[in-house]
């Protein structure tokens, strides 16, 4: 597994950072790192204390899981990662401590990174918390350049070379200099002396820039990592324009993100950031865009004035999944053509004869979606079976899309046929297949109404291992405005509950996505003998492996608590931010 | 061995196998049996088998399977089928014969699918297939007859055959017909009157809601005229009236032999009595006759040694269990699939046709692409670990002992000297890795014309 | 066929059959009889069908333009002279759609016949298609008609190197090549035909030397693996994407149908014995919003079409390849509620080739007689079935269909 190969080299990683500090007792000098950067960096990134991000990672009893797993364990006994090891026991011994205790010092006073775009270069600044620690680091890094060399039969690669009175080293193209109390080191000899320059004042440095300063000053107080990429350079060449301009050839990514896409070719900068605490990590992108602009061509995603806002998250019980997004799907579909390529609307104009035949008759375009006001809601639940009815073996989860109807009389009728038609429709196909019928119900709730259809229970077979189809009891529901399709009918019926409250859109959301992680997991142990099917099956592997490596992913699991994504659009600017609650 | 070897006379050929010195019972032999009455074995097994000696080896297969490992595969079918997906339910059978303690049970199944054939792609409710292939598993080694009447009533023949009704007005000849032809006597055992009457006494055997069910309404109860015998016969009845023609149990060791023994049909029919009457005198109870198959002179001779078209499952699944490795079996039955054999998913009612009609371009590309992706995927584990771990656990440390035990392993007929040495030196010489260089030859032992030989 | 695997193949069955005959009397026929028939196969005859599945409309295929009945009964759906439709001759012409085509016209190269079906026409999707893919019209779903064919001449085509009909596709296998003992392949993707070694030379080389070494006499299965494989190497080489492999000048448009065609062009120039290709494409179920989706598909198909004529007569192969495109009915002429059109039954059937008899072939069915509100056939598709039989694949159709078939005049 990726994960795993990645999750491997990240102590080796660590080290190779760690192992480039040097941090001499210089006095303390005035220029921060943002000042010895060239004004030429298109890409910037600092983190101040990146001590506090190892602790949340390293610790995290799910990382923990993870390191302790077979896989991981499989890969540690790779023929490379031996080597790594080796090196790293070689570097722990010149040090006289552990890795973790030695990386924490070395680059305990932060870290910075920047790439430039006329010297191709990347400038690191690291620093130390203890000087002597990092003079120790240094020497044995050059030691085990010069012993590698030496067993080799090689000449000694350490150089050593002087730029405007200030001396610094090299290790082939890697060049490491002290500036103040920053060990920098860099891929090239070109940028080593940019960066002297920008140090010395001698050339205008990032700091000294007005589009930086202006996001530096907007930026979120104490982000555990922040980045700064300069798009204007990008902009100049119109390369993103090219890419992003065309007419979409991929609908999903169009919906999911089309409107950034949309943004991004005038976007003058972007900016990133993420925090980190032990129970926490959120990571935020964000660009200038405005919406009303961009909301010309693409209505489907902002709404005509640009406001299009979602409706709050839906969470009836044990939500695992809830989504709500404004988009206006019948805007889109009139709009195809603005949007997509010849294939896909010819895809579209296929897929719209066949979704008309569906719905018997009624166009797909005019008469269903043209009905809708814009916004979607959307919930995916673990299952809950009626007492006394079938339960399947395998345990799928219930799922319902919210919309808003138009002109609620007349539309909940067109659903309500359809539904009824679209039932019949699988009662006649699903009994030439041998399927037991779903049988037709209603039921007042509230104010609105509840038409379900249920299989009936299979006449012989074990209650708990009914067929899958036992999942399925596909009901609609029509409360107001209102309109609830959903895959079973308790979830439906709960809804048509929580929908009866009116509720405002989000401020400044246009969508917004919540994962919660310990359904999820409830509804993979719900599953666990499917699961370890899966697995063997997948893997070829025998039962017992395959429950052993199921159970490992259960309890893996435990940690996550939730996460959620939000794409916000305010002050002509679109910000995407994602996070990750843990236990 | 010598080529002038003679093969053994009708009268010899099925008495048992005694090893010699000229022809011991070697790790070659055992691989042979393996590959025959199974889907090949490893090392660990040869070993084990030649200590055993022919007999007793090829008792151990026969023998039947245990419970445990029987009842672990139900339930993990039962959850397959909660999906009704025909592929993986194949899935599920390529993983029973991968992990199976009694490979010849599998080996024999997989006969009887082809002998009565039905397919998913008609069939689409994967439990009456699944049914079936329990069916099978369950008569394989045992009786005929219980076997012919459990098919004559399976829901997933039945409708396979469009033979899910049968009234007495229009009797229904397909069934009737395939069972003359395909299922018990053979072509040219018959006539066409024999088929009407034998479609008369299964008349009012229906298939309803996936179920048999006996119509008393729709059955002709008058008198039928059989092969000769005449009375008021019923399905079964007539089953046994078809059952005491010589022609039966020649056809069904006809065909056993073809599957077992060679491919290229010129077992005379002298050659296959003596086993026809072995099947009949066992009231047709196949364990013993196996058993006598698979330790007879003839399967040990040169009419059998590397006279046989490995059929995708049996490359596919032996070169796994060979190599004692793992891997996704998604894939496997996808790739088993492209070279002609989707288990489930037999052509037609005839089955797979079998030998040389394995053999065409793409297949035999594909059979090379799929030893290489096999060996080539990081996921596929052997004995659990790398394939390098896993040759430095056989101990084979020689560039020599890794061709020669592998093309013991992996290969029916002996490599050409010069082919052999070609391999040596791919291994001897070069800058890959040695991981890189196993992998290497394995992947060209299983692309050679020897490789495809059972 | 190739001269290089025509050579490569006497080159093979003199050594083998030499070598075997030296050998034994008892000599394996199958071997000696396979490695002749490799030697004297020279660019047989092979038949391309296309199907579009779902009912393809007719009516608006080859349409009637200049008929004043035809748009009356489509206010939505009909296609005027104006309309940019593809003019034929007084008054008919092709979907707009199918541009395409007019270039085969002009070239002679394709043929359009009309009227064509079959009596008391059933308009059931899966009963029409198996009476189309049987060619009887109270089916056994037993076999199909090319695969009849193929079990009829197994001695012959059993002894080719490679499968005698070939489907492409994901789909389940059309039971027109249901054959009872030569089953074809249902082949997904090209990389079938190559032999994959992730770019490592030194690997194809050992593979490509260690088979063709010679082998040690007295096992003639071996040896017959050992033709076929070697000859599938030799094939492999010609259908690696690079070097000596299919090069191409024609466009073909970046559709599944026009892919799966030029997968077939690039098979036949790699000298395939494959005798029958088949593929099929889907979507011609047209009851709601026709319009849109019957022009995307026609599109399709014209490109598809054009491309793949274009590509094989650059290869010197058009004049020993025929397509043939049918659909299991047409449809109605009176357009229904939803601006789309019902089952219906004749519709015309499409031929292409250099050896066709180009344009309009027998008459547009009047749009005044109806039969049950569809347009009636004149010509049984049986009649096209025997004429491709008897007249391209040179098999005897009378044992194929029946004896009641004359061949059709559709080849020139």
């Amino acid at each position: 597994m990726n994960l795993y190969r990645t999750a491997s080299r990240l102590p080796v990683l660590l080290l190779s950072v760690a192992a480039l500090i040097l941090s001499p007792s210089a006095p303390a000098a005035d220029k921060t790192p943002r000042e010895m950067m060239p004004a030429s960096t298109i890409v910037y990134a600092e983190m101040s204390q990146p001590q506090k991000l190892l602790d949340a990672v390293l610790d995290h009893p799910t990382v923990i899981e993870l390191l302790n797993h077979p896989d991981y364990k499989k890969a540690l006994e790779a023929p490379q990662f031996q080597e790594s090891l080796k090196v790293l026991g070689l570097v722990e011994d010149k040090l006289g401590m552990k890795w973790r205790p030695a990386t924490n010092t070395l680059i305990g006073g932060g870290i910075y990174v920047g790439f430039d775009l006329p010297t191709q270069g990347v400038a690191i600044l690291t620093k130390s918390t203890d000087p002597v620690l990092a003079k120790k680091a240094i020497d044995a890094i050059l030691d085990l350049a010069r012993a590698e060399a030496a067993n080799r039969g090689a000449r000694n690669p350490v150089s050593a070379d002087k730029y405007k009175e200030v001396e610094f080293y090299g290790i082939g193209p890697v060049h490491y200099v002290n500036l103040g109390p920053y060990l920098v080191t860099t891929n090239n000899l070109l940028m080593t002396r940019q960066v002297i320059d920008t140090y010395k004042g001698e050339s205008p440095s990032l700091a000294s820039d007005e589009q930086f300063q202006e996001v530096l000053k907007a930026r979120p107080a104490n982000p555990t990592a922040w980045v700064y990429g300069d798009l204007r350079t990008i902009q100049a060449l119109g390369i993103l324009k090219t890419a992003l301009n065309k007419k979409s050839d991929n609908p999903p990514a169009e919906i999911l993100a089309g409107g950034i896409l949309g943004a991004l070719p005038d976007a003058p900068y972007f900016t990133a950031w993420l925090d980190v605490d032990p129970s926490r990590i959120a990571l935020s992108a964000s660009i200038p865009g405005d919406a009303p602009a961009l909301a010309k061509k693409r209505e489907f995603f902002f709404g005509t004035d640009g406001k299009g806002s979602a409706l709050p998250l839906l969470s009836p019980k044990e939500t695992a999944l809830s989504i709500s997004t404004f988009r206006d799907f019948s805007s889109m579909w009139k709009n195809a053509p603005d949007l997509f390529d010849d294939g896909i609307n010819a895809k579209f104009a296929e897929a719209e004869s066949q979704l008309t035949t569906l719905f018997a008759g009624r166009n797909f375009r005019d008469d269903i979606l043209a009905n809708l006001e814009p916004g979607m809601q959307i919930v995916v639940t673990r299952q809950h079976y009626a007492d006394g009815s079938p339960v399947p073996a395998v345990k799928l989860p219930a799922g319902a899309i919210v919309v808003k109807m138009k002109n609620p009389p007349e539309t909940a009728r067109i659903f309500k046929i359809t539904f009824q038609s679209l039932v019949g429709f699988l009662n006649i196909t699903g009994g030439m297949n041998g399927l037991s019928p779903l049988e037709q119900n209603f039921e007042k709730a509230g104010s609105g109404a509840i038409y379900s259809s249920e299989y009936l229970p299979p006449k012989e077979g074990k209650k708990d291992e009914a067929a899958i189809h036992y999942n399925a009891s596909p009901t609609i529901a029509i409360v107001g405005d209102k309109f609830i399709l959903s895959s079973s009918k308790t979830l439906a019926t709960e809804l048509a509950e929580i929908v009866q409250k009116e509720s405002a859109p989000l401020k400044e959301v246009n969508t917004a996505l919540k994962v919660d992680g310990q359904i999820v997991r409830q509804m993979l142990v719900d599953n666990r003998s499917s699961l370890v099917a899966q697995n063997m099956l997948q893997k070829g592997h025998g039962q017992e492996a395959a429950e052993k490596e199921t159970d490992a992913l259960l309890k893996a699991l435990l940690g996550l608590e939730s996460s959620s994504l939000q794409l916000i659009s305010k002050d002509k600017t679109l910000q995407v931010t994602l996070e990750l609650k843990l236990k | 061995m010598p080529l002038n070897q003679k093969l053994p006379s009708p009268e010899e050929a099925w008495l048992p196998f005694e090893p010699t010195a000229a022809q011991p019972f070697g790790r070659r032999e055992a691989a042979h049996l393996f590959r025959r009455a199974g889907f090949a074995a490893n090392s660990r097994e040869l070993d084990e088998a030649v200590k055993l000696g022919p007999q007793m080896a090829a008792k151990k297969l026969v023998a039947a399977e245990e419970g445990e490992f029987a009842g672990k595969m139900h339930s993990f079918a039962q959850t397959v089928l909660a999906t009704n997906n025909s592929q993986t339910l194949a899935a599920w059978w390529l993983h029973r014969m991968l992990h199976t303690p009694a490979p010849l049970l599998e080996k024999t199944t997989l006969f009887w699918h082809s002998h009565f054939a039905s397919s998913s792609a008609k069939v689409t409710d994967t439990r009456l297939m699944f049914n079936q292939n329990e069916l099978l598993r369950r008569y394989a080694l045992g009786k005929f007859e219980p076997l012919v009447m459990g098919i004559a009533r399976d829901p997933a023949m039945l409708i396979y055959l469009d033979s899910a009704t049968n009234r007495k007005t229009r009797p229904n000849e397909n069934f009737a017909r395939e069972v003359m032809e395909l299922f018990v006597l053979g072509i040219g055992n018959y006539t066409e009157k024999d088929i009407q009457e034998l479609a008369r006494c299964f008349t009012g055997w229906e298939i309803q809601y996936g179920a048999f069910k006996f119509n008393r309404y729709q059955h002709d109860y008058g008198s039928k005229t059989v092969l000769g015998k005449s009375g008021n016969f019923d399905g079964g009845d007539s089953v046994k009236v078809l059952l005491e023609q010589p022609a039966t149990a020649r056809f069904l060791c006809g065909k056993l032999a073809r599957y077992f023994i060679t491919d290229e049909s010129d077992l005379s029919p002298e050659t296959i009595e003596p086993l026809a009457q072995k099947l009949r005198a066992s009231d047709y109870t196949f364990a013993p006759v196996l058993e006598t198959l698979l330790t007879s002179r003839l399967f040990y001779s040169q009419a059998s040694l590397g006279k046989k078209v490995r059929s995708p499952v049996e490359l596919g699944i032996g070169l796994l269990r060979s190599l004692e490795a793992t891997a996704g079996l998604p894939q496997i039955t996808d790739q088993i699939r492209e070279l002609g054999q989707m288990p489930l998913f037999p052509p037609n009612v005839k089955g797979w046709p079998g030998g040389m009609a394995w053999i065409n371009s793409s297949t035999l590309l594909g059979r090379a692409n799929f030893v290489r992706q096999l060996v080539q995927d990081n996921d596929t584990l052997f004995g659990g670990i790398s394939l390098e771990a896993y040759i430095d656990k056989l101990g084979w440390k020689t560039a020599d002992q890794v061709v020669d035990s592998l093309s013991e392993i992996l290969l029916a007929v002996p490599l050409p000297k010069d082919v052999r040495s070609q391999l040596v030196a791919q291994i001897e010489g070069g800058r890959d890795s040695r991981l890189t260089k196993l992998k290497k030859t394995v992947h060209t032992l299983g692309s050679l014309p020897e490789f495809q030989m059972a | 066929m190739t001269t290089s695997r025509r050579r490569f193949l006497s080159t093979v069955s003199a050594v083998t059959a030499g070598g075997l005959a030296a050998l034994s009397s008892r000599a394996p026929r199958f071997l000696l009889e396979s490695a002749a028939y490799g030697a004297e196969t020279k660019g047989e005859k092979i038949l391309v069908v296309v199907q579009l599945s779902g009912g393809n409309d007719g009516l608006n295929t080859v349409i009637p333009f200049g008929e004043e009945k035809y748009k009356k009964s489509r206010p939505s759906l009909a296609i005027d002279g104006a309309g940019g439709v593809v003019k034929i001759e007084n008054g008919y012409g092709l979907h707009p759609s199918l541009r395409a085509c007019e270039k085969l016209l002009e070239n002679r190269q394709l043929s359009i016949l009309q009227g064509i079906g079959y009596p008391n026409p059933n308009r059931s999707h899966f009963e029409s298609m198996d009476i189309w893919h049987t060619a009887h019209t109270k089916p056994s779903r037993e076999s199909g008609w090319l695969g009849r064919c193929f079990d009829a001449h197994k001695d012959t085509l059993a002894k080719a190197i490679d499968p005698p009909g070939m489907h492409l596709g994901e789909e389940v296998q059309p039971l027109a090549l249901a054959a009872r003992d030569l089953p074809a392949p249902s082949i997904r993707s090209l990389e079938q035909f190559r032999l994959e070694t992730g770019g490592d030379d030194q690997q194809r080389s050992v593979i490509t030397s260690a088979t063709a070494a010679p082998r040690a006499a007295g096992n003639d299965l071996l040896k017959f693996v050992q033709t076929r494989a070697t000859s599938a190497l030799d094939l492999s080489r010609r259908m690696q994407a690079s070097g000596t492999g299919y090069k191409t000048t024609v466009s073909y448009p970046e559709t599944p149908l026009s892919q799966k065609l030029k997968n077939i062009a690039h098979l036949i120039d790699a000298g395939l014995t494959t005798r029958v290709y088949y593929v099929s494409i889907d979507g011609f179920d047209t009851h709601s919003d026709q319009a849109g989706a019957h022009a995307s598909l026609l599109d399709q198909i014209g490109g598809a079409l054009a491309a793949f004529a274009e590509d094989l007569a650059g290869h010197g192969q058009l004049d020993r390849v025929m397509t043939l495109v049918f659909s299991e009915f047409g449809r109605r002429l009176q357009e229904n509620a939803s601006r789309g059109t019902d089952h219906g039954a004749a519709a015309p059937v499409f031929l292409v080739g250099s050896k066709v008899k180009p344009g309009l072939v027998g008459k547009h069915p009047s749009l005044d007689d109806l039969d049950d509100g569809d347009v009636k056939f004149h010509t049984d598709f049986r009649s096209i079935y025997a004429a491709l039989l008897e007249k391209w694949l040179g098999w005897p159709a009378g044992p194929i269909l029946g004896d009641m078939w004359k061949p059709m005049e559709c080849l020139a």
